[in-house]
């Protein structure tokens, strides 16, 4: 058989920096290291690097089948037309699950067809690992991108644990090369890499790109008392539940949990805890019916905070006297958001709203529809209910004006196209929230609250951009 | 004409006293209350019949007729005697108030696979055997051509399980589930979850019926009331003529958030409008509102 040549095509010059990446991550690999944790910020073409000193390592060492894992399915997507737009000869397959094809007819297509691999999303990789249709002898190496959630939530009791859909991914012998955002904190990787073992690399470097800082706008501050009463009224019952937890956690003297008391419905938890504090029954069922009544206030504020008409109005709360007025008149978020995005568009600027909801998301783009009179093709909606996100992303890249998504973006995908993007609802952590505005080049970021209880929260959220972006500048 | 729907009150007595003292007396006369199944649970106790009897009967004193099907957790024939209280599963029931006539036809129980502990609820059908699919839709067609004799103003569909892909996405329902009720024995539940836990399917998946589905789908009846899928209690979807109501559930358990409530339909030969309400006091502060109910 001809031996495999690739390289990248003539519309790819890579930057200085970036070639000087793919010598570094050549160089530990003959060094002997094995796992190449390489951290960089956002724009900085980090699939491009990996892409790149992959098209080294299959010229210089003949590599057969390389096996790329991504978080999402659209990154699933990008990465084989990223391979096949900038590289000849680096072919990549698409995620069987999508293919929806036998996994004889797979393996077949690895050998036969030319590819140098496959890309498939983190949880196919669980599920095939664990019907035994690949192990690691199939792969002569490992690309795993957006690498932030490796390990996930610290636990008082395991510290820092593999993520469920790659475990035993760290006990792998073949070479890997493990992408991350630089705001990934170096301790996280620190822990990450002890777990990948000694053989394990970092290559962390700070590179400022100017066209990615973003305008972070005031936030627009909207008008709503009774927003308050309802959402004050949660929390404060979310609060003394959190105290009560809190008094049972005391009594018996058990330390942690704390910091995220939902590990306490894990029934194996709840055994453990049963064991080494001899917890009776009755206690066990009290905090679980107190946790659960925790998550379950915890949704309802956010329904509140975040336009959850639809099930706001199917639950008991829709009969309580104000709640029933507040259903009665027209959302005053939603109606500011449309007031926002009238005034981008007629700025010809392309919008991108984030909802970390579905419901939410729906309700948006249903909203804008109507409301702004716009064609069915402006305002695109994608969440993870859709199969083909990557081709409706595609279209909102060429036709649409408005797009409307869930989380399905936050990690690794770009939107050049769009010049503003507008949170609607903010993600759960600062990690998530850089990583959602990180999708557009530049351009403005605009957030929206309720006066009172959640106009603390969004300043504070929109401080902590600035201060990121403040960052930045400071570097140059 | 007013018609009230309810489902699944789990044997609470307690919620349908409550119930009632907020209908008004004076109108009992125009009034038609739907029960959709789920009446009690747990038919192995003595006092089951005894319970479910008292139950309907007390609201068969509060309105003209009650019309009932009974749900997974009710025994399959419930020997209720009344002369106002019917039972139109796999029946059909002809009404006439103020020249408005309605035919009702019902399906009691719930397919197989919308249940995890299938051994611990009575009435369940598997229409996945292709006679037993058969005769279910032999049967809906059957009483309905039957209802179609009297040239009724409208048709409405009463069954316990929805129809597959309408207001049926869940987890499959669990007796763990039902368990928040108090009302199972302790060994039972050790047999029923323990045993099986292993193979038992969690994820959520849409738990409706594919002949309820057929039948709507051909047979267009102008109402669908069903319950059984307790987290999409509330709504309401119209689809090709048919309007499809989820009534679940009247029991504040097993999810306060969407318990203590019910459908009113108002009918009258010109159309039809609706509304859900719970039985709740709805002056509370919302403060002192999420303190008692939720």
């Amino acid at each position: 058989m001809a031996t495999r040549r690739c390289g990248p095509r003539e519309n790819l010059k890579l930057r200085d920096y970036q070639e000087e990446l793919v010598r570094e991550i050549l160089n530990k690999l003959k060094e002997g290291k094995r796992n190449i944790f390489l951290s960089l910020p956002q724009g900085t073409g980090k699939t491009i690097i990996a892409l790149a000193a992959l098209s080294e390592l299959i010229n210089e060492n003949d590599l057969e089948s390389v096996l790329v894992l991504l978080p999402r399915r659209v990154l699933v997507d990008q990465w084989v037309d990223r391979a096949q737009e900038f590289f000849y000869g680096l072919d990549l397959m698409k995620n069987p699950t999508l293919s929806k094809m036998s996994i004889e007819k797979i393996r077949g297509w690895l050998k036969h067809s030319g590819a140098v691999g496959i890309a498939m999303t983190c949880q196919s990789f669980r599920n095939y690992i664990k019907k035994g249709y690949f192990s690691e002898e199939d792969f002569d190496m490992v690309i795993v991108d957006e690498a932030a959630d490796l390990v996930v939530a610290r636990d008082f009791i395991e510290g820092f644990r593999m993520s469920a859909f790659l475990t035993g991914l760290e006990k792998w012998k073949k070479p890997k090369i493990l992408i991350l955002p630089y705001h990934v904190s170096q301790k996280k990787i620190r822990r990450m890499m002890r777990k990948f073992g000694k053989q394990s690399h970092l290559i962390r470097r700070y590179i400022s790109i100017s066209q990615f800082l973003c305008t972070v706008n005031d936030p627009i501050i909207v008008k709503d008392p009774l927003i308050n009463i309802f959402v004050t009224a949660l929390e404060e019952r979310y609060k003394r539940i959190r105290t009560n937890v809190n008094r049972i956690l005391n009594k018996y003297g058990i330390e942690g949990y704390r910091e995220n008391l939902e590990t306490l419905l894990n029934p194996i938890t709840l055994e453990r805890l049963k064991k080494i504090y001899r917890l009776d029954d009755e206690t066990l069922q009290q905090i679980q019916t107190m946790i659960a009544k925790y998550i379950l206030i915890q949704h309802v504020k956010k329904w509140f905070l975040y336009s959850n008409r639809e099930e706001l109005s199917r639950s008991i709360l829709a009969s309580q006297k104000d709640v029933e007025k507040w259903l009665k008149h027209e959302d005053k978020k939603l109606l500011m958001l449309e007031k926002v995005v009238r005034s981008y568009l007629a700025r010809n600027c392309k919008v991108y709203i984030f909802s970390q909801y579905i419901a939410t998301a729906q309700l948006i783009a249903d909203f804008l529809l109507k409301r702004l009179r716009l064609k069915l093709r402006d305002v695109v909606l994608i969440t993870g209910l859709d199969e083909d996100q990557y081709v409706k992303l595609d279209s909102f890249k060429r036709a649409g004006r408005i797009l409307v998504t869930t989380p399905v973006f936050d990690k690794g995908t770009d939107i050049p196209q769009a010049d503003a993007i507008i949170i609607y609802t903010p993600p759960m952590s600062t990690e998530k929230l850089l990583q959602v505005v990180g999708r557009i080049r530049g351009g403005e970021i605009t957030l929206l609250a309720y006066e009172g209880y959640e106009e603390e929260i969004i300043n504070q959220v929109a401080d902590k951009l600035r201060q990121a972006f403040a960052k930045v500048k400071s570097r140059w | 004409m007013d018609l009230i729907a309810i489902s699944d009150i789990y044997g609470d007595v307690r919620i349908v006293r409550e119930f009632l003292s907020r209908l008004s007396t004076t109108e009992k006369d125009d009034r038609i209350i739907i029960v959709a199944g789920d009446i009690d649970i747990k038919t192995s106790s003595e006092h089951y019949f005894k319970n479910v009897s008292r139950i309907l009967k007390l609201l068969s004193k509060n309105c003209r007729y009650l019309i009932y099907v009974p749900g997974d957790s009710d025994a399959k024939e419930l020997f209720v005697t009344k002369r106002n209280i019917v039972n139109i599963d796999r029946r059909n029931f002809m009404i006439q108030v103020d020249n408005v006539k309605i035919g009702l036809l019902g399906l009691g129980g719930a397919p197989i696979h919308s249940v995890r502990e299938k051994n611990f609820f009575p009435y369940l059908w598997n229409e996945n055997i292709p006679i037993v699919r058969e005769n279910l839709m032999m049967n809906l067609k059957i009483n309905l051509e039957k209802l179609m004799v009297y040239r009724p103003d409208y048709i409405i569909l009463v069954t316990h399980a929805p129809p597959y892909g309408i207001a049926d996405y869940s987890r499959p329902i669990t007796l763990s589930e039902e368990v928040l009720l108090g009302d199972i024995l302790e060994e039972e539940l050790e047999t029923g979850i323990e045993k099986t836990r292993k193979r038992l399917a969690r994820n959520p998946k849409r738990l409706g019926s594919r002949v309820l589905k057929e039948f709507v789908r051909y047979y267009k009846p102008d109402i669908h009331i069903f319950a059984h899928v307790h987290k999409q209690g509330g709504k309401t979807i119209t689809r090709d003529g048919t309007t499809f109501f989820n009534v679940s559930h009247l029991s504040p358990l097993p999810y306060r958030l969407t318990g203590r409530k019910f459908l009113l339909l108002k009918i009258t030969k010109k159309g039809i409008t609706f509304s859900f309400d719970s039985v709740v006091h709805k002056n509370l502060p919302f403060q002192d509102f999420l303190e008692i109910y939720l």
